[in-house]
C-alpha cells in the first residue's frame, strides 16, 4: 500500500508547475486585475496590508507587556493580557502568506497551547483538556498546510521532526491529566487528525514514534 | 473584491489545478500552461461569486472541469471528460526505463479502475485534495469518500500486482 502511494506521490510531483510559470501567471493575473480594478494593484494592496500588520507587531512588541503577553504560557484565558496575546497571534497568522510560513505558525501555536496546558496542570487541571484540544487543532492545521503543499523532502523531514516533539509533549501531558486511566493510552484522535491530509505512511510513523520516548522529556527544562 | 483572498486562493489551488489539467492533456506542458492560465483568469473575473465558507475547492475545480471539457469538445467531437483516461505518456524522453515501466504499469492499472474509483484516487493522491474538499467537489460525505478511496486504492494495488 505504502509503495503504491509513494508511486502516486512521485507521479503527482511530475505534474508540478515550474516557478517560472507560477510567477509569470501571477504577473499576468496582476495585470488582468489592474484592468478589472484600476484603483489598486495586487502588490500595492498586499504590501499595504503587510505593512499595517508589521507596524502593529512592531508597536506591540516595543511595549514590554506585549512581549510578555506573547511569550508567556502564564497568559491564558482570564489573564488581563490574554486579549493582547490573541491579537498578536492573529496578526502573526495574517502575515504568514506561504504554506511554509503557515505551517511554521501553526506548529508554533501547537507548542504554545501545550505550554499553556502544562501551566494549567498545577493550577487549573480542568483547563488542560481544552488546551490539548486546541493543540490538536493546531497539529491538524500544520499538517493541512504543509503535507500537500511542500514537496522538499528536507523541509518535510524537519517539520515532521518538530511536530513529533510537540506530539511527545502532548502525549505526556495527556497521560498526566488522565492519571486515573491507563497511562499509556494512545491518543487515537491525534492520529485521526492527521490522516488523509497527504502524509506518507512513513511520515505518519515518524510523527508518532517519539511518543514512546515521551518520558525522556520529563527532564526538559 | 478582497485581493489578498485571491492571492491566497491562487497559491492554494494552483498546484492541484495544474496537475488536474496536466495529466488529462497528455502531460503536455504548453497546453497545460495555456489552459491553467485561462482557468485562473476566468476565476479572477468571477471571484466575487466565490465564497470560501460555502466551497473551498469545488468552485475552481468546477471551472477547471468545464474549461477542460470545452477544450476537448473543441478538439474532438463527443468526448466525455471522464472517459479521457488519466494519461501518463508524455513528451519527456529523458525518463529512465524503470520509471517508464513503473508509470506504464500504473497507467494500465488506473485505466482498469471504474471511472469513479479512478476519480477518487487521482483527486486524493495526484491532485492532493483532503477528504473534506473532495466531499465538497463530489457532494458526498467525507467518511464515505474515505472508505471508497481506500477500497479503490486496494483494488489498484491488486491490479498492479496482476500486471
Amino acid at each position: 500500500m505504502f509503495f503504491l502511494k509513494r508511486q502516486l506521490n512521485r507521479l503527482a510531483r511530475k505534474g508540478q508547475p515550474s516557478k517560472a510559470f507560477r510567477d509569470a501567471l501571477w504577473l499576468k493575473l496582476s495585470q488582468e486585475h489592474a484592468c478589472l480594478y484600476p484603483e489598486t494593484s495586487f502588490h500595492s494592496s498586499s504590501f499595504r496590508w503587510s505593512a499595517v500588520g508589521l507596524t502593529a507587531l512592531v508597536v506591540v512588541f516595543t511595549m514590554g507587556t506585549g512581549v510578555y503577553a506573547y511569550e508567556s504560557p502564564e497568559v491564558v484565558e482570564g489573564h488581563p493580557l490574554y486579549q493582547v496575546k490573541q491579537s498578536i497571534e492573529s496578526v502573526e497568522k495574517s502575515l504568514a502568506r506561504t504554506p511554509e510560513a503557515r505551517a511554521e505558525f501553526h506548529s508554533r501555536m501547537m507548542e504554545r497551547r501545550i505550554s499553556e496546558g502544562e501551566h494549567h496542570l498545577s493550577r487549573q487541571p480542568e483547563q488542560v483538556q481544552e488546551a490539548l484540544d486546541a493543540a490538536a487543532d493546531q497539529l491538524e492545521q500544520t499538517v493541512v498546510e504543509f503535507a500537500p503543499e511542500i514537496q522538499d523532502p528536507a523541509l518535510r523531514a524537519q517539520m515532521i521532526e518538530e511536530l513529533s516533539i510537540h506530539n511527545a509533549r502532548y502525549v505526556e501531558l495527556s497521560a498526566r491529566v488522565q492519571k486515573g486511566e491507563a497511562k499509556s493510552r494512545e491518543p487515537a484522535h491525534l492520529r485521526s487528525r492527521v490522516e488523509g491530509h497527504g502524509l506518507s505512511e512513513d511520515e505518519q510513523v515518524r510523527l508518532f514514534e517519539r511518543k514512546a520516548r515521551a518520558s525522556d522529556l520529563d527532564t526538559r527544562p | 473584491m478582497d485581493k489578498r483572498s485571491f492571492e491566497a486562493f491562487y497559491q492554494a489551488n494552483l498546484d492541484r489545478i495544474y496537475r488536474y489539467v496536466f495529466f488529462r492533456v497528455g502531460r503536455n506542458e504548453t497546453v497545460t500552461q495555456d489552459i491553467v492560465s485561462e482557468i485562473f483568469i476566468k476565476a479572477l473575473q468571477h471571484f466575487e461569486k466565490y465564497d470560501e465558507a460555502i466551497s473551498r475547492s469545488a468552485w475552481i475545480y468546477r471551472i477547471a472541469h468545464n474549461h477542460l471539457a470545452n477544450y476537448f469538445r473543441d478538439k474532438k467531437p463527443q468526448v466525455d471528460l471522464e472517459d479521457v483516461s488519466f494519461t501518463l505518456v508524455g513528451e519527456d524522453g529523458r525518463r529512465s526505463m524503470e520509471e517508464w515501466e513503473e508509470h506504464t504499469k500504473l497507467e494500465t492499472a488506473l485505466g482498469k479502475l471504474q471511472i469513479e474509483e479512478r476519480c477518487l484516487v487521482t483527486l486524493k493522491y495526484i491532485e492532493g485534495y483532503a477528504y473534506a474538499e473532495m466531499a465538497e467537489i463530489l457532494g458526498r460525505s467525507s467518511d464515505a469518500l474515505k472508505v471508497a478511496t481506500h477500497r479503490a486504492v486496494l483494488k489498484l494495488r491488486s491490479l498492479l500486482k496482476e500486471a
